[in-house]
């Protein structure tokens, strides 16, 4: 060990002779530094990597997705002087058996020149690229989701019931669309010809285009997007959805915004949370040595030297704290950020901190707990010599306002009168491990009420989708045919044939217009459960009525219901009368329903249908793909071409997984913080023990038995623990409201549906007693089992 | 009580030796002391001489490394220390130099603390006692003040009531009026020579020559034996006064 001078060595060892209490102290501050800084980190590397990334695979300002047109178009697009630069791409959906009797949605694309993309640009992982003809590449996050792998076959099957099977070449990265898994569709890339000789014709369905100028400015790009479509439209090419996309991040950032949100405000929180926990554990530490103040100053050692040393101590407590805290929060930050990176197909290679991260991890670590000893050393250097040594007996200097209220709790048995009033006697200390208590019980009760409601919101919106297995068509086909298919088939119950059009509201000077997902159904539809806010639903008869969602009034904030509504279908103005607003649950999308026989005779497509949602009389998996899988061969039978199907419990599936990664990480922060909470508890309880070690040694010359001293003190500690816990509490209340309501407008127009999670409160109360208990046990065993000698010379 | 005849302490070679990094230490040589029912004995000797070490094996609140620890016929030194805690909580009175009361308990329910832990008189007999003991120290309208409130004197005469709340047979105060002036400190002389008169034992440790002389017996310890044992005349008077 290196030679300290005498005082140093001193010093040292009052630190760290309780080698549970430095222990402790290291600990709260490790625990600050790794909770804030993987936190941060996770929050700093997913921001930046999301630029990063999107950069570089040129994003377009917007995508068109059309039906298919020719190459002229492409030469007339960027001619536009508002145009910079045009991609365009040829989609086609199928689906691909990954395990027997399961189907995944395929997305193929093609695009004409792979080497020389201009926006949202592909790039070859492994294997090879571009794709040659009668080849398949697989996007990287996809590979397993449709359970293949380079080097293997992948057999598709075509909406018409033929199959095609192409080897695997190689993988591809596709930033352009989020993690295959998380939106329930796989993606495959071929090449043009490949294209042609599966789907039968030529030509593109997706154009990309980049704006010359504003690419910043959404309103110019959705004007230029109204100018793009116009001409598109001209030329005879139906634009279905134009989807602006952001030039500062991918499509797949709406994934992880709420989770950033989370990140950040939790992280906020915990940032303060530390900062308690470690001002609690440092002052208490320290108030144990004013007698040894008040001996250095006796033998002539000045304020400045005291005040020294032991911030230097305390400094080199920090120092270390960040040596295990800062590589402990790089690889917390990183394991975070590559979780949720995956789910938002983002290949991080930098998994660099900023700078930023390691200040507030230095401040965190050195500040605070330097800080936080000031008060108690200062307050110990200011203690004249004599009262410092003077301090031999039982502290008591008790004589507040408040202290003589409590001192009015009378009747009860004495060991009882002893815990309710020493939870009361180290006002400072009990303020400090209150607020500790009550901010890390607020924001883990907040954790689990915002993933409680989280999952109501996840009902709420699976209430939109209430079939067991719906198919789309490809065009529309006769609705009673299919349906006598459909309800011939074993497990289905009702059938129901939606008609659906995607409209747009007309533009105007003032606005630009919006595409809207209109669909007309039977008004006692028992496949859709909506929300509705204002209004009503539909009824028989609606020959003109329309319930739109919050989204459509979010963008039309002066339409109520009663207020007639302009939309235009297939080039034709329409007015509809709005007769209820229901809520859109993480959507942005413009949804609008009718009645089915209001939309079809309008769209021309009376006693047709290209949609068909039915009830099932089983909801597993198994049974709901083998409805799909009979209902494919009945409907390729009968030549109605499918274009997607969709089962409710693959769409439950989904759901979990898009969300299932918030979910956890707010399961993660919620563990962190039971640690950093615990170690608050555990921290002031045991240092409560060691202060009282003299009380300990009066109460058991009285005749205080090993069982009885224990129980003042756990009986102390569970008080604590309980005014903490009613506390936090109460907290969260108002801090999961604006919590689950950032989150759910992260996601949509609205709020998550609300619930308090009692849960997560219980647990945390069962948490904080156990801790309580076993924090205030062990030290007073130890106590208990020292000899009474030992116990009354204690120095604390 | 089991045995009238019968000394009250009996220590029997009692040998206390001290492990400590320069060596060993033998703070106790093989002490042999009886001390019967009714003496008020002062335990004499210099800061180092073994008498508080003497006198805490005597309160089981440390162990002697050989010999025998036997007060009213219980040889302490083999009771495990809960069981201790239990027994002298029932047998002994502790006075400390520094008063030692609970100061978030008021004076009354400093002295109902013991009778709580050892489950000792009813509930509803323990704060009649309680203020029966603040009586007999002269401190029955301070029965509801925190100890802070207090002076030393007043502290020092209710931890002598909390000595008594389970009426014990022996109390034993180490150095009990070291902490206080020596009007103050008469004043407590004054209760212990009361209660002596009812037939308590005392052992008291001190360096107060003085008060040395108003006891009974003076038991001088030097250097880890016993270097004197003086019995007074009041030492036979107040034997008979306790036996009668």
């Amino acid at each position: 060990m290196l030679k300290l001078s005498p005082r140093w060595r001193k010093i040292w060892a009052d630190l760290t002779t309780s080698k549970a209490r430095t222990a402790l102290v290291v600990m709260s501050i490790v625990v600050g530094i790794f909770a804030v800084g993987s936190i941060a980190g996770t929050s700093a590397i997913l921001n930046r990597e999301s630029k990063t990334l999107w950069q570089a695979v040129d994003p377009a300002s917007a995508v068109l997705v059309t039906t298919v047109f020719d190459e002229s178009v492409i030469e007339q697009v960027a001619a536009l002087p508002e145009i910079d630069a045009v991609q365009v791409r040829r989609s086609y959906d199928a689906r691909v058996e990954s395990n027997p009797g399961e189907y995944v949605d395929l997305r193929l694309f093609a695009v004409p020149d792979y080497e020389n993309m201009t926006l949202n640009t592909i790039n070859g992982e492994s294997g090879a690229y571009p794709p040659a003809d009668d080849t398949v590449l697989v996007e990287r996050s996809a590979d397993g989701f449709l359970n293949t792998a380079e080097g293997q076959d992948l057999t598709i099957e075509l909406p018409t019931g033929e199959t095609v099977t192409l080897p695997v070449t190689g993988i591809v990265y596709d930033l352009s669309q989020p993690a295959a898994s998380v939106l329930g569709t796989g993606y495959g890339y071929v090449s043009m010809a490949t294209m042609e000789a599966i789907t039968g014709e030529t030509g593109y369905n997706n154009l990309q285009f980049r704006v010359s100028e504003n690419a910043d400015d959404a309103d110019y790009v959705a004007q230029v997007s109204n100018t793009v479509r116009d001409l598109l439209e001209s030329q005879g090419t139906i634009v279905f959805t134009v989807v602006p996309q952001d030039p500062a991040e991918p499509p797949s950032f709406v994934f992880i915004l709420a989770l950033l949100l989370v990140l950040g405000v939790i992280g906020s929180l915990t940032f303060i949370l530390s900062g308690f926990l470690i001002v609690n554990i440092i002052s208490a530490v320290l108030a144990q040595q004013t007698k040894q103040i008040g001996i250095m100053k006796a033998i002539g050692a000045r304020t400045g030297q005291i005040i020294r040393m032991y911030l230097g101590l305390i400094g080199i407590f920090g120092v270390i704290a960040l040596l295990i805290g800062v590589p402990l929060s790089f690889f917390g930050a990183r394991g975070l950020a590559s979780i949720v990176g995956e789910l938002s197909n983002y290949k991080i290679t930098n998994f660099s901190i900023p700078l930023w991260v390691f200040a507030v991890q230095i401040f965190i670590g050195l500040v605070v707990p330097i800080t936080a000893a000031l008060i108690p050393v200062i307050a110990g250097t200011r203690t004249n010599v004599r009262e410092a040594l003077d301090s031999r007996g039982i502290d008591s200097n008790n004589n507040g306002i408040f202290d003589r209220i409590i001192t009015r709790f009378q009747g009860l048995p004495r060991p009882v009168l002893l815990s309710f009033r020493n939870t009361f006697r180290q006002k400072g200390r009990l303020v400090l491990t209150l607020l500790t208590l009550t901010l890390a019980g607020a924001i883990f009760a907040t954790v689990f009420t915002v993933r409680n409601s989280l999952f109501n919101t996840l009902d709420d919106a699976l209430g939109y989708d209430n079939y067991g297995v719906s198919v789309s068509l490809s065009e529309a086909y006769p609705a009673d045919e299919m349906v006598a298919l459909a309800e011939n088939i074993d497990g289905v119950e009702r059938v129901e044939a939606w008609a659906t059009a995607t409209g747009r509201t007309p533009q105007t000077d003032t606005q630009e217009s919006a595409g809207v997902n209109l669909r007309g159904l039977p008004p006692t539809s028992e496949t859709i459960l909506p929300l509705i806010e204002a209004g009503r639903w539909l009824e028989e008869g609606d020959t003109n009525g329309v319930v739109v969602n919050n989204n459509i009034i979010a963008a039309y904030p002066d339409l109520s219901v009663g207020d007639d509504i302009t939309l235009i279908l297939r080039g034709q103005e329409t007015t509809w009368t709005i007769v209820g607003i229901a809520q859109a649950i993480f959507s942005f999308e413009n949804d609008a329903w009718t009645t089915y026989d209001a939309l079809s005779e309008i769209i021309g497509e009376g006693g047709q249908s290209r949609l068909l949602r039915m009830t099932t009389s089983e909801n597993s998996a198994d049974a709901q793909n083998a409805i799909v899988e009979q209902l494919s061969t009945a409907f390729a039978e009968n030549n109605f071409l499918i274009d997607g199907t969709q089962t409710r419990a693959a769409l439950e599936t989904s759901f979990d997984l898009r969300f299932n990664t918030l979910v956890y990480s707010l399961l993660v922060l919620a563990g962190l913080l039971a640690i950093v909470g615990g170690l608050g508890i555990a921290g002031t309880t045991s240092i409560n023990v060691l202060e009282r070690m003299r009380e300990i040694g009066v109460m058991r010359s009285v005749g205080a038995s090993d069982f009885q001293v224990l129980g003042i003190f756990v009986a102390e500690a569970v008080f604590v623990g309980i005014i903490g816990w009613v506390l936090g509490s109460l907290l969260a209340l108002p801090i999961s409201r604006a919590l689950s309501d950032g989150v759910g407008n992260a996601f949509s127009n609205a709020p998550l549906a609300y619930s308090f999670d009692v849960t997560g409160a219980i647990l945390w109360l069962v948490l904080a007693l156990f801790l309580a208990f076993i924090s205030s046990y062990l030290p007073a065993r130890r106590a208990s089992q020292l000899t009474l000698r030992e116990v009354l010379s204690y120095e604390g | 009580m089991a045995d009238n005849n019968g000394a009250l302490i009996d220590l029997r070679n009692v040998q206390k030796v001290y492990k400590t990094a320069a060596g060993d230490f033998t703070a106790l040589k093989g002490i042999d002391l009886t001390v019967n029912r009714g003496e008020f004995v002062a335990m004499i000797g210099k800061s180092g001489s073994g008498k508080t070490t003497l006198i805490n094996m005597i309160t089981g609140i440390d162990r002697p490394t050989q010999g025998e620890v036997v007060i009213d016929g219980t040889a302490i030194q083999t009771m495990k220390e809960g069981k201790l805690a239990e027994w002298r909580g029932r047998n002994l009175g502790v006075i400390f130099q520094f008063f030692q009361l609970l100061p978030t308990l008021t004076a009354i329910e400093n002295i109902m603390l013991p009778m709580d832990f050892c489950n000792m008189y009813s509930a509803k007999e323990r704060p009649e006692r309680a203020l029966h003991l603040l009586e007999q120290v002269g401190l029955k309208d301070q029965a509801y003040k925190i100890p802070s409130t207090l002076s030393g004197g007043q502290q020092q005469r209710v931890a002598i009531a909390r000595s008594l709340a389970n009426d014990p047979p022996l109390l034993l105060a180490d150095e009990p009026t070291g902490n206080l002036d020596s009007k103050t400190a008469d004043s407590v002389f004054e209760v212990f020579e009361n209660f002596v008169a009812q037939g308590k034992t005392i052992v008291m440790v001190t360096h107060d020559n003085d008060l040395a002389s108003r006891v009974t017996r003076a038991v001088t310890v030097a250097d880890g034996s016993i270097e004197a044992d003086q019995q007074s005349d009041k030492t036979r008077t107040a034997m008979e006064t306790a036996n009668a």
